[in-house]
């Protein structure tokens, strides 16, 4: 009965678990042999939460939005804000500040977009997040428009840590991450795998059989929608961390290409996309910064992802994983 | 016990009547199947008792409530459960997920999200007896889309069947499935009606198949119905005949 | 007390935010027309349009002609239309791809097209804003009251007018036009009736690149072009269409106007919100006529 839920490469908890624990152990060892590459880790790191969200939202509600970014600066903005105005640098309220506001603004603006799929969504979600944008920009005496908000390090559980040499530092920003994403993916897993989750995916699926099984799609719709945009916000409360530095950057189209691109690249629908989509783009970018037409690349891998690998790198992974099990279980 | 009483419905649609005064009873654990040309009603009738058309006059009594305002989704929560014409099913899960989420809705289930599936036992196992009544054990775990489309017609009887219906109204069910996998389809969909006893509307085009498995069969023309009665005294009848040939055949 | 002149340069000023808009949104409504695809990356055809004014038509002209006005102002446009018109021929195999496919795979792809026309302005034309402002300062202004009326943004509104006109024609008066009516009400019995349905797509988003290059060409003397243009004309273009209803040619006219109003209105009470403001009406429009104000009807 319960192995009829069993889960394939990609969607168990395992492979996740097994892909983040080998990062977790490599990190140190690439970190001395080249400390950029372990930022670019870092980097990885921090956007497989927000990625989460978005395939909670696209692959698995069918809710395509060009406009994440928008949670993103909300969750970057809010640290920078509690930094800037409260005087508070201790990471975990920076997130727990970011869980808040991403959720409240993900309510209201929720209310109205879940009503709308596809172009509609895309394109309000799209505009929406431009708004935001503009206002960063506009309200340059609140926000510090361009030049943005300076942070300091943070601490954590209380300890600042202004006095530690950078690379220490780094380590524990990265450490820390890891666990919260750990416990990010995990919680993620669950609602996925939850009868939530399965109704989700029924309403993504045919969304009038769904409404004429009784389900209130829209209340199911709304509530991916604020979960999608917690994780975002997490992110964007990392990331505002990470660089110490906070501009309307985060909150630009751009952005949201970039976690369009990064969770199609990973495979959607499949739940270590996220996981894998988020590393392989940091690291495809940290190669193609040097070649400043990144955006170029990007548009042009998600046409061909989409026109020829439409599961993404997860689904070339579990179609070499599966049939390597296959292959065993015949020659055992 | 009357479960459905149907007090002289009208739609119209323009100028055509398709509903024009329909008074009926179901008592429970009735089967009915509903006969007539194209365009004689049927399809209309079972979207104004599921609420998706409103009826222009006339009241719709489901166990001795007015429910003749009532939504869709209030019917639904209420028992009345209708399944459609062309499949219409969960495309990108499997025949078991299928059958899960319809589950899930009517447990209300739908808002848990920190415990994983494999903790609610209880829609589990009603799944495997939902499965098994269909006989679809074996193709549980396939994709829906991969199954025959005569199996995707019982999935999508039996996610009407999960949500624990009083009523079930069933629109062609065999529609669109092969002649030779039709006997077929309709025998498990009747076994399923019977063993757990819910009353059900079903509308049916092929005259075989009614004759076979029908017991209270009504016909319908032009809005109206013509003859309500038991599948031999339909059969008999001439006049119904030249009807249903000419509405069918011709 | 609003005095006359603002009047008549806030009423004109809305002419002209029409005209702009109508010639984005009539080629992304004919697309959706036609082929059932929201182009997203229609907008950047018409930055391509002003792209191409600012930094290769008007010194081609220049260079050519002298710095008289009226080449300046006709050709100019129209190197800008012939640019986009071959830009929509190289990607229009992608549009046959994507004609049929779920609207999913259609909003990646011309969302992909759309990062990729933006990275190819920046490897083009730099960073930097470009102006090419000759044939407007040339044409002069008309004063009232106390108000200048550039004359070359009446230029542009008389422009638009006549391609509207022509456009009419086009669609209601010749064979390709027919054809092209027909395939958006029904592609398949179109191409049963023996029509060359691979023509009529080609033929649609060739149009729809032209009016945007024309577009976008006769735009950028009057203001200038820069990054992330595209975006910010996708998203009042989207509007439009929203309004006027998706795929509506009169609904292009209508929502354009609507737009345009909203704009002058907003951007006098509180610059801030003009965007948010005019998403809210849309939103409250798409909630309450779900099919738009152009009332539904196709053409």
């Amino acid at each position: 009965m319960v192995e009829r839920l069993k889960k394939a490469f990609g969607d168990d908890l395992r492979s996740n678990f097994i892909l983040l624990a080998i990062i977790a152990v490599i990190y140190p060892a690439i970190y001395a042999i080249s400390p950029g590459w372990g930022i670019v880790l870092g980097h990885g790191i921090t956007w497989i939460i927000a990625l989460l969200g978005f395939n909670l939202l696209f692959g698995y509600t069918g809710l395509l939005s060009f406009g994440h970014a928008l949670f993103l600066g909300i969750g970057a903005y809010t640290a920078g804000f509690m930094y800037k105005y409260l005087g508070i640098n201790s990471i975990e309220l920076h997130i727990l500040g970011s869980i808040l506001s991403s959720a409240v603004v993900a309510l209201a603006i929720g209310l109205v977009v879940v009503r709308y799929t596809r172009i509609f969504f895309a394109i309000f979600m799209l505009a929406i997040a431009q708004v935001f944008w503009s206002l960063y920009y506009k309200f340059y005496w609140i926000t510090g428009g361009t030049d943005g908000i300076k942070m300091a390090r943070f601490s954590i559980l209380g300890i600042s840590l202004e006095h530690l040499d950078f690379t220490t530092y780094h380590h524990i920003y990265f450490y820390f991450t890891t666990f919260l994403t750990t416990i990010l993916i995990y919680l993620m897993w669950r609602i996925v795998n939850s009868p939530f989750g399965l109704t989700l995916k029924a309403i993504r699926d045919n969304e009038v059989r769904a409404k004429f099984i009784g389900i209130d799609i829209y209340k199911m719709r709304l509530y991916a929608f604020i979960i999608s945009a917690i994780y975002a916000g997490i992110t964007g409360a990392l990331v505002a961390n990470h660089h110490r530095l906070v501009t309307p950057d985060i909150a630009y189209w751009t952005t949201s290409g970039k976690v369009v691109f990064a969770t199609l690249l990973g495979g959607t629908r499949i739940f270590i996309g996220p996981l894998i989509g988020s590393f392989i783009f940091h690291v495809i970018e940290s190669f193609a910064m040097r070649f400043i037409y990144w955006q170029l690349i990007m548009g042009a891998f998600i046409i061909a992802i989409v026109i020829l690998m439409p599961g993404g790198i997860a689904q070339i992974l579990r179609t070499f994983v599966e049939s390597i099990r296959h292959s065993g279980r015949i020659g055992g | 016990m009357e479960i459905l009483k149907l007090v002289n419905l009208k739609k119209y649609f323009g100028g055509v009547r398709a509903l024009d005064g329909i008074s009926t009873t179901l008592h429970e654990g009735e089967v009915v199947t509903i006969i007539g040309p194209n365009g004689a009603g049927k399809t209309t009738l079972i979207n104004t008792i599921s609420g998706y058309v409103f009826p222009d006059s006339g009241r719709i009594i489901y166990m001795n409530e007015d429910i003749t305002k009532s939504t869709p989704i209030e019917r639904v929560n209420k028992g009345i459960v209708r399944s459609f014409q062309l499949v219409n099913t969960f495309d990108k899960l499997t025949v078991y997920e299928n059958i899960l989420v319809s589950l899930i809705s009517s447990r209300k289930y739908q808002n848990k999200m920190t415990k994983t599936l494999d903790s609610y036992t209880d829609i589990l196992e009603e799944a495997e007896s939902i499965l098994k009544l269909f006989e679809l054990g074996d193709k549980a775990d396939n994709l829906i889309t991969s199954i025959s489309y005569g199996d995707r017609k019982l999935v999508d009887v039996a996610i009407s069947f999960a949500l624990n219906p009083k009523l079930i109204m069933l629109d062609e069910p065999t529609s669109g499935v092969a002649t030779k996998d039709k006997d077929d389809i309709m025998k498990k969909i009747l076994e399923a009606i019977m063993k757990t006893g819910v009353t059900a509307m079903i509308i049916e085009h092929d005259m075989d198949i009614v004759f076979r498995y029908g017991k209270r069969v009504m016909v319908m023309h032009q809005g109206k119905i013509i003859a309500d009665g038991g599948v031999e005294e339909i059969r008999k009848d001439e006049e119904i005949k030249k009807i249903l040939l000419g509405g069918v055949y011709a | 007390m609003i005095e006359l002149g603002e009047v008549v340069v806030r009423i004109y000023n809305i002419f002209f935010g029409t005209s702009v808009l109508f010639l984005i949104a009539v080629g992304l409504n004919l697309i959706y027309g036609v082929m059932r695809i929201v182009n997203l990356t229609h907008p950047a055809f018409f930055t391509l349009g002003c792209y191409t004014v600012a930094g290769l038509g008007v010194g081609i002209v220049i260079s050519l002609l002298g710095t008289s006005l009226t080449p300046l102002l006709i050709i100019p446009p129209l190197i800008a239309a012939l640019i986009v018109v071959i830009a929509s021929l190289i990607v229009f195999p992608l549009f046959i791809y994507m004609s049929g496919k779920g609207d999913e795979v259609q909003l990646l792809v011309t969302y992909g097209l759309l990062l990729i026309f933006e990275d190819v302005f920046r490897l083009i034309w730099g960073v930097e804003p470009l102006r090419a402002s000759q044939a407007y300062e040339m044409a002069g202004s008309l004063i009232v009251g106390e108000y200048l009326i550039p004359v070359y943004n009446i230029y542009v509104i008389l422009s638009a007018l006549i391609l509207v006109l022509l456009l009419w024609l086009l669609l209601f008066k010749t064979k390709i036009g027919i054809l092209i009516r027909a395939s958006s009400m029904d592609i398949e019995m179109t191409a049963a009736l023996g029509a060359d349905v691979k023509k009529v797509l080609l033929v649609t988003v060739l149009l729809a690149g032209f009016l945007a290059g024309l577009g976008g060409g006769l735009y950028l003397p009057s203001a200038s072009v820069m990054l992330g243009m595209s975006v910010e004309l996708l998203v009042l273009a989207f509007v439009v269409v929203v309004i006027g209803g998706l795929g509506s040619f009169l609904g292009s006219f209508v929502g354009s106007f609507i737009v345009s109003v909203l704009r002058t209105i907003t951007l006098m009470l509180f610059p801030e919100l003009e965007l948010a403001l005019i998403y809210i009406v849309a939103i409250l429009i798409l909630t309450f006529k779900p099919e738009g104000l152009g009332g539904g009807r196709k053409w």
